[in-house]
């Protein structure tokens, strides 16, 4: 596997799950607003 | 070749031609996940109707997960500078993920202590261990922006909550029955999943070559930084008042910052009682972890143009403005002006954990960086308990006092703001550290 393969799965690792969890809180936020 | 050597820093030393942009997401694999530790609490309510065990009961967990963490900080971070991150790293994931385990066994069989042991203590040491490892790798990898790169590691210990409070309600949900809350079934995977996530940090970290420097990089002779070659000794940097006036401004700045953090829910329902649901202080609560990972990344970013110091001169002089003002939004009744203002308190909040690692390589130097911010975390260990007994004891003293619960936390916000301000003094009395303390490389 490339390295430029293997750094983009290590970036998609941790950024998938972090996006994941923003869009829950951002959901929840807006509960604020409504 | 084996595990065991795999963990040896010459194995992680990176080949010339290494990219150091896949250092910050081996970084984030650990700080994203140890980052469920601000998460914890929501477990409290289903273990209390499962389990019978009493609120304050549960919270010694995460008090004892924090008091571990600044522990295993200061003392295993001399071990972190000597065999590497990655041996570092490896036993975060053990101590981390096995926490889990070990309280999944003790809700099998009902032992309280076993919660205490495992996620608090045993978790502890891994929130501890995996903290500061990625730390000194980031700073060495980007002497150019230290700032931004221990920022962005740092972000995602502020955004494991966000992936941890789903997540641990999302599993509950699933395996929860009429006589179980699933709550185990959720520690066993949840404990798994952060297990391997950490591992991959582990195993994916490489430290620089000796020598090593980014292209094109010439470090500028910077009147508030130690050039590149020269440092304070771990073993010599507590004889130093800049050490200690640091650790006052982390554990001041956080002293304000966590004990509102703990009481956002309850305080935005009584100060405008009647107006704010429970659901929307839930969506309080979110906001303010948007803003303590957002202010983590671009305060700590900030600090690398404009210096540390002033970052933290502009913490705590409109940390300060900003607490005196919260009293002034609740009697006006503005719930927008009220969310703004604590949401910068917040975005401060997270910054001062993101902008001391620079901040203590510019006055001390890269080499011992790990170690030095470890001792420093224990900072972090007081004001986890101080912040907390400050809001809630002043509340409770003022409500016995026939304060009204809209004004309860008047008195406490005027405190806050008197701390910041000690926090300003401290950092104005910050110089650079004396000759006779630093040490250069041959």
């Amino acid at each position: 596997m490339s390295t430029k393969i293997k750094g983009l799965l290590l970036w998609a690792i941790v950024l998938l799950p972090l996006a994941w969890g923003v869009k829950q809180t951002i959901v929840k936020t807006m509960a604020l607003f409504s | 070749m084996s595990i065991l050597s795999m963990l040896d820093k010459g194995h992680s030393v990176a080949d010339s031609g290494f990219n150091r942009w896949l250092i910050p997401p081996a970084a984030l694999a650990i700080h994203l996940s140890i980052g469920q530790a601000y998460a914890f609490s929501v477990f409290n309510a289903p273990l209390n109707k499962a389990y019978g065990w009493s609120i304050p009961d549960l919270g010694w967990i995460f008090s004892i997960a924090i008091v571990c963490l600044g522990l295993s900080a200061a003392i295993g971070g001399k071990w972190l500078e000597r065999d590497g991150p990655r041996a570092a790293m490896f036993l975060a994931a053990l101590c981390f993920g096995g926490g889990f385990l070990v309280s999944a066994i003790g809700l099998q069989t009902h032992q309280l202590w076993l919660l205490y042991v495992g996620y608090g203590a045993l978790g502890g040491v891994g929130l501890g261990l995996g903290y500061i490892s990625p730390v000194s790798t980031l700073i060495k990898w980007f002497p150019d922006r230290r700032g931004m790169a221990t920022g962005m590691a740092i972000m995602g210990f502020g955004g494991g909550a966000m992936i941890g409070a789903p997540l641990a309600v999302m599993l509950m949900d699933k395996f929860k029955g009429p006589d179980h809350p699933g709550i185990i079934e959720a520690f066993v995977i949840m404990g798994t999943l952060y297990t391997l996530a950490m591992l991959i940090g582990a195993f994916a970290v490489r430290v620089p070559a000796e020598g090593w420097k980014p292209e094109g990089f010439e470090p500028k002779p910077v009147a508030d930084k130690l050039a590149n070659t020269s440092y304070v000794h771990v073993d010599e940097v507590h004889k130093t008042p800049q050490f200690w006036l640091l650790w006052a401004v982390l554990c001041l700045n956080v002293t304000a910052g966590i004990g509102v953090l703990g009481q956002a829910s309850l305080m935005i329902q009584e100060v405008f009682k009647g107006s704010i649901a429970a659901a929307a202080a839930a969506g309080f609560v979110g906001l303010l972890s948007i803003f303590n990972m957002g202010g983590r990344f671009a305060w700590s970013s900030l600090s690398d143009k404009i210096g540390r110091k002033a970052t933290y001169m502009v913490f705590f002089a409109l940390g300060a403005v900003l607490y005196a003002l919260v009293p002034t939004a609740g009697a006006m009744g503005s719930v927008p002006l009220f969310v703004l203002l604590y949401a910068l308190i917040l975005s401060m909040y997270g910054g001062g954990f993101a902008t001391i690692p620079a901040y203590l390589s510019d006055l001390f130097g890269t080499r011992f960086v790990g170690a030095i911010h470890g001792r420093l975390l224990t900072a972090w260990s007081l004001a986890g308990v101080l912040g907390p007994v400050i809001v809630n004891y002043m509340r409770d003293y003022q409500l016995a006092h026939g304060v009204a619960k809209a004004q309860a936390y008047n008195t406490t916000m005027y405190v806050m703001a008197g701390l910041l301000v000690l926090g300003f003094i401290c950092n104005a009395c910050v110089k650079q550290v004396g000759a006779h303390h630093i040490q250069s490389e041959a």
